[in-house]
């Protein structure tokens, strides 16, 4: 980081690539639909080497790229007036034949659209997306999403355990 | 052995869920509880699905093409002290006096022609839109819905029907535009050859001047269709009022909304050199209705 501190663009790259596809997974996450989430994604990096000389916390990078990605989120979202249905969280059929995007989606199951993580809210999905998926701990989910770790717990084991029932009765 | 419930509790406390060693005890609590084990492979294949999800094939190579044009246009231009002082220091130290007085006359001139062509670009706002160009010196950044910057002498091509553009700038002037053509942003607003595109003007801290061929229009806020080919064609202007200052030293005149100005040849046309001219005695004609391509 020192080296992209210091504007070197090849370092930036290795950067990049070594948490793009990270962050592109969360930025889908927190918006449903991969055209927002490349989006998305391009500009967290883009904010992250605009404001490289404010990263302080040596070897906490991806929390930091998260930090970005969630507040540019919440700055998005703000800006748009009218969200449009993210078409791409379903697969109709019919529709991966002229949209490579749709085509990419069929027959594929992502996270937010798992049968065991559909049903829940967006706030839980990304608090069980940081947990599970990004093993993150509740420290670290705490400073990333400003909720208390107390609370992150409860939600937590509140929806393990829904997780665990649907589970049951799953085929 | 181990219960459910120690089970579910290390479940929630454990950093790692899906480590594969699991604490003693719990192992065998797994191994004979058929619910805890269900869970916990659900858990670990849930995780596994979510970390294959990745970009559509080649998107992050287009992600990076678009950002590493970007990561230019963040940089300043260098300072020259580093390129010159240095160099003179090292000089003036090895080789005495005379060298070190050519060097110097080469620095100032140096330093003379970084101000004059080297001087960092101004950031007059910023850019998004979608099937168009920004173009900043060489390098060219296809158009997004994730704002950039805006500098002097940036140029946005817009090339597609659905094609789109709003630059918004520091001072809070905004412009929308959409259609197809060629803008030339200056400081004091944009200067088109030609396109069919409509262009709405948000005022805030200064007005427009937009060039076209023949004229320079004073803008405070309005919407106007273009459609302009090789110095021929027509404005509209559908709402709020504009200033029009004729280059071949005509008298300026307030142009009236829903009205339309015509061009040819690189000059406004007026009455006395149209086939049919209106009652009007300026180069403007009412509209009848707007071009179905609006």
């Amino acid at each position: 980081m020192e080296l992209v501190q210091k504007g070197h663009r090849a370092s930036f790259a290795a950067l990049f690539n070594r948490h793009v596809l990270s962050i592109s997974r969360y930025a889908l996450v927190l918006t449903g639909s991969w055209t927002d989430a490349q989006d998305l994604t391009q500009e967290v990096f883009l904010k992250a080497y605009a404001q490289r000389m404010a990263y302080r916390k040596m070897g906490m990078m991806k929390q930091w790229l998260y930090t970005i990605c969630r507040n540019l989120h919440i700055d998005f979202i703000r800006r748009r007036t009218v969200r449009p249905i993210p078409m791409d969280l379903q697969c109709i059929p019919g529709r991966e034949a002229n949209h490579p995007e749709a085509a990419f989606f069929c027959g594929k199951e992502h996270f937010f659209s798992h049968p065991l993580i559909r049903e829940f809210s967006q706030e839980t999905k990304e608090i069980l997306f940081l947990r599970i998926v990004e093993e993150l701990s509740y420290r670290e989910i705490a400073d990333l999403t400003g909720t208390t770790e107390e609370a992150l717990r409860k939600l937590f084991s509140r929806a393990l355990h829904t997780m665990r029932d649907r589970g049951e009765v799953a085929p | 052995m181990k219960s459910c419930q120690a089970f579910q509790d290390w479940l929630e406390s454990s950093p790692r869920l899906t480590l594969a060693n699991l604490p003693p005890g719990l192992a065998e609590h797994a191994n004979s509880c058929a619910a805890c084990e269900k869970q916990l492979t659900r858990l670990r294949i849930l995780r596994k699905d979510a970390l294959e999800d990745v970009p559509p094939t080649g998107e992050i190579e287009k992600m990076w093409q678009r950002i590493d044009p970007a990561l230019h246009l963040e940089d300043p231009t260098p300072s020259p002290s580093a390129a010159f002082v240095q160099p003179l220091f090292s000089l003036l130290s090895g080789k005495g006096l005379p060298l070190g007085a050519g060097v110097l006359a080469l620095l100032l001139l140096g330093v003379g022609l970084w101000f004059v062509l080297g001087e960092s670009l101004p950031v007059l706002g910023r850019i998004e839109g979608s099937g168009g160009e920004l173009i900043h010196s060489s390098s060219r950044l296809e158009l997004r819905v994730v704002p950039v910057q805006w500098l002097s002498q940036d140029r946005v091509v817009l090339t597609g029907a659905q094609s789109w553009a709003a630059i918004s700038f520091i001072d809070g002037r905004r412009i929308t535009v959409e259609g197809n053509g060629r803008l030339l942003l200056s400081a004091e607003g944009f200067s088109t050859e030609e396109g069919r595109f409509r262009a709405s003007f948000t005022k805030g801290g200064g007005q427009f001047r937009v060039r076209v061929p023949g004229a320079i229009l004073g803008i405070r806020g309005t919407t106007i269709d273009f459609d302009l080919v090789g110095g021929e064609g027509r404005l509209e202007l559908i709402e709020g009022r504009v200033d029009v200052v004729p280059e071949d030293g005509r008298p300026a005149f307030d142009w009236k909304p829903q009205s339309r100005l015509l061009i040819r040849s690189g000059k406004l046309l007026f009455d006395s050199e149209k086939e049919s001219s209106p009652a009007t005695n300026v180069a403007t004609e009412s509209l009848r209705s707007r071009p179905a391509a609006y």
